[in-house]
C-alpha cells in the first residue's frame, strides 16, 4: 500500500496553538487581577465593593437570614430532645439514632445537591427551595406523633441543610466582586453566630415565658422560617463566575466583547467534577488538612459537654448559657479579621492560607489553655477564644478554596469540605480516640485531640505555596478556553488533539513534566522514547485513564482533560493498550463483542466490525471461538487491533504493537495500521523500535524523562543521534531505508 | 418575582405531600399542661438519698383506678429514669415484650413496676428512697444524674395527653 504523501505540518494549527499559549502568559495580570488578586496591600472599602456588585446587601442579608433559620431545628432538637422523648414516649437512644441519621444525611446529600446545581446556575433557586421545605419540614415536626414520622423530618430537615452547605457560600461567592469576599463571608458566618444566640433566646422565650411545649416552639420557629424564606424571595444567581472568572474571560474576550462573559457550558459530569476538585493541589490539601481537623474537632464537641459537666459541675442550663456566649468571641472576631483577611488575598493569596494555618494552631493552643486552666474565668475565656478562631477559618479558608475552584465546581468543593471534616475526620478521630477518656480522664482526651490538630496545621500550612500556581491554572484554562472559541469562531483550523502543558504524577511520583503533543486529522505520528520516558502514560492522559495535575487535553477544540474514559471512547478515542490488550478467558468474537459495548444495540455496525476485522486477520477467522488466551502474541495483537474495525476511532492510540513479536507478524500488523491509517482515522504509534515506528510516519516525538525532547519531521529524529544514541540499537537508519 | 413564586409552591407541595400523611393534629399539646407543677425538689439541684418528691395539682381529679377515661381525672405515675409511655397507652406497654411476663397471670404488676422504677400514687407525693449509680464505673467523678418524671393516668390507666412533670437531679453520693 502506497504511504500516504508528506506535507507541511499545519503551519496554521501550529501558530493557532501558540497563540493560546501566549495569550496565557501575556493576560496573566490581568486575569489574576480580575480574580482579586491585585497587589495592593489595602483592602478596598466594604461599601464601595458593595457599590460595585449592584446586588446591595440583599443577597447577603438574605443568606445570612437563612442561615439563622437553619440554627432553629437543629437547636431546637438540641435542647427540646427529652421533652420530646418524653411526650411521644421514645428512648432518648431512639432519638440520638434518629438525630444521627439526620447528620448522615446532611453530610452525604451536600454533594446530590450540589450535582443539581452544576449545568445551569440555580443555587438561588436551591437556596429559596430549601429555605421553604426546612420552613415546612419545621413546622411538620410540631406534628410528629412516631418514630418513623420523627426520622423522616429529621432527615428532610437535614437535606435542606445540606443545601445551605452546598449553594450558600457559592452564591455569596459570585454575588459580590473578589476584593470583600473575606468580609462577606465573615459577615455570612456571623449569621450563625447571631444564630446561635437568637436561637436559645427563642425556645427560652417560648417555653419559659409563654408556656408552648416542644410542639408549639417548632411551630412558631417555622413561621419565623417561612418568614424568612418569603424574605429570600428575591434571591437570584448571578451566574457562574460573574465577579471573577467572568471578569478574565471579558479580558480574553476582545473581538465578541458583546457575548455574555458568564462560564460556558461545563460538559463534566458528577464524578468527573469531583475527580477534577481532587486533582488541585490547594484543594486536596485542604481537605486532608480539614479531614485530618475533624479529628481533633468533632470528637472535642463531644468531650467539651462532658468535660464542662465532670470538671466544672456545669449543668444543662449552665452550660447553654456558656454555649451562648460564644458567639460574642467569634463574632467581633470576624469583623476584625475580615478586612485583613481581604487585603491579604489582594496583595498575595498564601497569606491568607498561612493566616488560616496561624488561627488553626491557635485554636488548638486555646482549647489546651482552656482544658488545663485551673480558673473557671480563664477557661471559659480561652474556650471561646477557641471558638473564634474556629469562626474565622471557616470564610478565610472558604474564600481560599473557592477562589482556585471553576465557579460550578464550587458547590461541590464546599460539599466535599463537609464530608472531609465531618465524615472523613470525625468518624476517624471517634473511632481513633475512643476509649482514651476511659484510660486517661477528660482533660488528658482533650490534650491528646491537639496532636491532629497540630499536624492538620501543619498540613494546612503546606497549602499556601500551592494557591497561586493554582490560580494560574484556573486562569489558563479559561485563557485557553476564551482563545480556542476565538479562534475557531475566526475559521482558524485547530488540531485534532492538542495536548498543552501536561503533568502527571502517579501518587508522589511525577513522571511527565509540561508535555505538549498534537495531532491533526488523519495523521500518523510517533511517540518514541526509552523505557520509563512516559510514552504509555502520555497515552493514558489522552484516553481518560490517567488525568493530569496540569495542563490540558482538547479534542477538537474541546477540552476533554477530565473527562472519563468511557466517555472520550464515544468521542471517538480509542487505545489499543500494550502487553496484548485483550481479555485472555474469553473468545475472540467476545473479545470483539465486548470492544462493541458503547455501540449499543447497534447489531449491524457490530457485524460489520467483526467482519472486517476477520478479512484483515484470516488467522482470526479461523479461531474466532477459541479462548484469546490461547493465541499466539501476533494474533493477540490483531485481536486488539480489532477495536479499530469495530469502534471506527477518529484517533486511534497504539501503545507497543511490535513489543515481543517476530517481524513477519510486525509487518502484516503494521499493514493493517498503515490501512486503518488511510481509512482516515488517526493514529499515535507508541514505540520502542525506532525502525518500526518510523517506517510508518512523517511526524514523530521523541520523550525522555518524561518530557518532549523532539518533536519534528521523522527524518530529522534520525539525524538526532544524540538522543537515538543511548536508546535504540541498529537498525534505525534501516527503517528509514525501508520507507 | 415569578421565579421565586413557582419555586415556592413547589416546595410548599412537595413537602406537603410528603409530611401529611405522617401527621396528625388530634390530642397533640401545644401549650405546657400547667394542671401539675413539681415543688420539689428543684430541677437540676443536688439531693441525697432519700430525699421526698412533692407536687402540686389543679382542675385535675385524683380518683385513682376507677375505669374512666376523662383526661381531668386520674391518678399519678412516678417515673424514675425512665421514658414514659407513648400518649393513651398503658403502663403495660412497659411489659409489651416481655414473654415471661405475658405467660404469667397478673403480670405486669406493681411489683413488676416498680423493678422498672415505676410508681403509682394517688398522693402528691413520693419518698424516692433509692435510685442506681448511673456514674460509668472508670469515671467516679462524673455527676449522678437522674431524671424524674411525672405523668397522669386516666381511670383506665392510660397516659393522658403527651404532658410529661419531669425534674432534673443531682445525687450526691458522698452524702448518701
Amino acid at each position: 500500500m502506497a504511504r500516504r504523501a508528506a506535507k507541511p505540518r499545519w503551519k496554521a494549527e501550529e501558530r493557532a496553538v501558540a497563540e493560546v499559549e501566549g495569550a496565557a502568559d501575556r493576560l496573566r495580570n490581568v486575569a489574576r487581577r480580575a480574580l482579586g488578586v491585585t497587589g495592593e496591600t489595602e483592602a478596598q472599602p466594604l461599601r464601595k465593593g458593595i457599590k460595585r456588585a449592584g446586588v446591595g446587601w440583599y443577597p447577603l442579608l438574605a443568606l445570612g437570614a437563612l442561615a439563622i433559620v437553619d440554627e432553629f431545628q437543629t437547636y431546637g432538637f438540641f435542647v427540646l430532645g427529652p421533652e420530646i422523648s418524653d411526650g411521644l414516649g421514645i428512648s432518648r437512644g431512639t432519638l440520638a439514632f434518629a438525630n444521627l441519621m439526620k447528620i448522615l444525611v446532611l453530610s452525604l446529600a451536600a454533594l446530590p445537591i450540589a450535582a443539581l446545581a452544576q449545568r445551569k446556575a440555580r443555587r438561588a433557586s436551591i437556596a429559596i427551595f430549601a429555605a421553604f421545605a426546612w420552613g415546612v419540614v419545621t413546622m411538620f415536626t410540631g406534628f410528629v406523633t412516631s418514630v418513623l414520622t420523627l426520622l423522616v423530618v429529621l432527615m428532610l430537615n437535614g437535606a435542606s441543610t445540606a443545601s445551605v452547605h452546598a449553594v450558600h457560600r457559592p452564591l455569596l461567592f459570585d454575588s459580590y466582586p473578589p476584593e470583600i469576599r473575606v468580609r462577606l463571608n465573615s459577615a455570612y458566618r456571623m449569621a450563625d453566630g447571631v444564630g446561635n444566640i437568637v436561637a436559645p433566646l427563642l425556645v427560652g422565650l417560648l417555653t419559659a415565658i409563654l408556656g408552648f411545649t416542644w410542639r408549639g416552639v417548632f411551630l412558631v420557629m417555622a413561621f419565623v422560617s417561612l418568614a424568612i424564606a418569603a424574605f429570600s424571595l428575591r434571591l437570584r444567581d448571578p451566574g457562574f463566575g460573574r465577579w471573577d472568572t467572568g471578569q478574565v474571560r471579558r479580558a480574553v474576550r476582545k473581538s465578541r466583547s458583546n457575548e455574555p462573559v458568564l462560564e460556558d457550558e461545563v460538559s463534566l459530569g458528577f464524578f468527573e467534577i469531583v475527580r477534577r476538585l481532587m486533582l488541585i493541589p490547594t484543594v486536596r490539601r485542604i481537605l486532608v488538612a480539614n479531614a485530618v481537623f475533624g479529628m481533633f474537632l468533632i470528637p472535642l464537641s463531644t468531650y467539651m459537654f462532658f468535660f464542662f459537666e465532670e470538671e466544672w459541675g456545669m449543668g444543662p442550663g449552665a452550660r447553654a448559657i456558656l454555649f451562648a456566649t460564644f458567639p460574642l468571641y467569634a463574632i467581633p472576631a470576624l469583623a476584625f479579621v475580615g478586612p485583613r483577611g481581604d487585603a491579604m488575598f489582594r496583595q498575595d493569596p498564601p497569606k491568607l492560607l498561612r493566616l488560616a494555618a496561624l488561627l488553626q494552631l491557635l485554636a488548638v493552643l486555646f482549647v489546651v489553655a482552656g482544658a488545663l486552666s485551673p480558673w473557671f474565668a480563664t477557661m471559659t475565656i480561652a474556650f471561646g477564644l477557641a471558638v473564634a478562631s474556629f469562626g474565622l477559618l471557616n470564610p478565610i479558608l472558604g474564600v481560599a478554596l473557592l477562589s482556585v475552584v471553576p465557579p460550578r465546581m464550587r458547590p461541590h468543593a464546599t460539599a466535599l469540605i463537609g464530608i472531609s471534616i465531618s465524615a472523613v475526620g470525625g468518624l476517624s478521630g471517634i473511632i481513633l480516640l475512643q476509649g482514651i477518656d476511659s484510660r486517661f480522664g477528660l482533660t488528658a482526651s482533650i490534650l491528646s485531640l491537639a496532636l491532629p490538630g497540630i499536624v492538620a496545621t501543619l498540613v494546612l500550612r503546606s497549602s499556601a505555596p500551592l494557591i497561586n500556581r493554582d490560580l494560574d491554572q484556573l486562569i489558563d484554562g479559561i485563557v485557553e478556553e476564551e482563545k480556542v472559541n476565538d479562534l475557531t469562531a475566526s475559521g482558524t483550523k485547530l488540531p485534532m488533539l492538542a495536548c498543552r502543558n501536561i503533568d502527571f504524577s502517579y501518587g508522589q511520583l511525577q513522571v511527565l513534566f509540561d508535555v505538549s503533543f498534537a495531532v491533526d486529522d488523519g495523521e500518523m505520528v510517533a511517540l518514541l522514547g526509552t523505557n520509563g520516558a512516559g510514552k504509555s502514560t502520555l497515552l493514558r492522559v489522552i484516553s481518560g485513564l490517567g488525568l493530569p495535575t496540569r495542563g490540558s487535553v482538547r479534542f477538537r477544540g474541546t477540552d476533554i482533560t477530565y473527562v472519563d474514559a468511557e466517555r472520550r471512547l464515544k468521542l471517538g478515542i480509542t487505545q489499543v493498550p500494550g502487553g496484548r490488550a485483550i481479555f485472555r478467558s474469553l473468545s475472540v468474537v467476545e473479545n470483539l463483542k465486548l470492544f462493541a459495548y458503547t455501540l449499543g444495540s447497534n447489531r449491524n455496525a457490530i457485524e460489520k466490525g467483526m467482519e472486517e476485522t476477520f478479512d484483515a486477520f484470516p488467522a482470526l477467522a479461523e479461531r474466532r471461538d477459541v479462548a484469546a488466551g490461547t493465541l499466539s502474541g501476533g494474533e493477540q495483537q490483531m485481536l486488539g487491533l480489532g477495536k479499530a474495525f469495530i469502534l471506527r476511532p477518529q484517533l486511534l492510540l497504539i501503545d507497543e504493537l511490535s513489543l515481543g513479536l517476530a517481524p513477519k507478524i510486525v509487518s502484516e500488523l503494521l499493514e493493517m495500521v498503515r490501512r486503518i491509517n488511510a481509512q482516515g482515522t488517526a493514529v499515535v504509534l507508541v514505540e520502542q523500535s525506532v525502525n518500526v515506528a518510523l517506517s510508518l510516519v512523517d511526524h514523530a516525538y521523541f520523550m525522555e524523562k518524561g518530557e518532549i525532547r523532539f518533536d519534528g519531521k521523522a527524518n530529522e529524529l534520525l539525524k538526532r543521534t544524540d538522543l537515538l544514541r543511548s536508546v535504540f540499537l541498529h537498525g534505525a537508519a534501516k527503517g528509514l531505508g525501508k520507507r | 418575582m415569578k421565579a421565586g413564586a413557582s419555586t415556592l409552591s413547589i416546595a410548599l407541595l412537595a413537602t406537603l405531600v410528603i409530611g401529611s400523611p405522617a401527621c396528625r393534629t388530634e390530642g397533640l399539646s401545644f401549650r405546657e399542661d400547667e394542671r401539675v407543677e413539681i415543688v420539689e425538689p428543684d430541677d437540676e439541684s443536688i439531693v441525697s438519698l432519700p430525699f421526698q418528691l412533692r407536687w402540686t395539682v389543679k382542675d385535675f381529679a385524683v380518683v385513682g383506678a376507677d375505669g374512666s377515661d376523662t383526661d381531668d381525672a386520674g391518678y399519678f405515675a412516678v417515673l424514675l429514669d425512665q421514658v414514659p409511655q407513648p400518649p393513651g397507652e398503658s403502663l403495660s406497654y412497659f411489659a409489651r415484650d416481655d414473654e415471661q411476663c405475658s405467660r404469667s397471670s397478673g403480670c405486669p404488676d406493681e411489683e413488676y413496676f416498680a423493678d422498672l422504677g415505676i410508681y403509682l400514687t394517688q398522693q402528691t407525693s413520693f419518698d424516692v428512697t433509692t435510685l442506681s449509680d448511673t456514674r460509668p464505673v472508670d469515671r467516679q467523678s462524673a455527676p449522678d444524674e437522674h431524671e424524674i418524671t411525672l405523668i397522669l393516668l386516666n381511670g383506665r390507666g392510660e397516659r393522658i395527653g403527651e404532658s410529661a412533670f419531669r425534674v432534673d437531679i443531682v445525687v450526691d453520693r458522698a452524702q448518701t
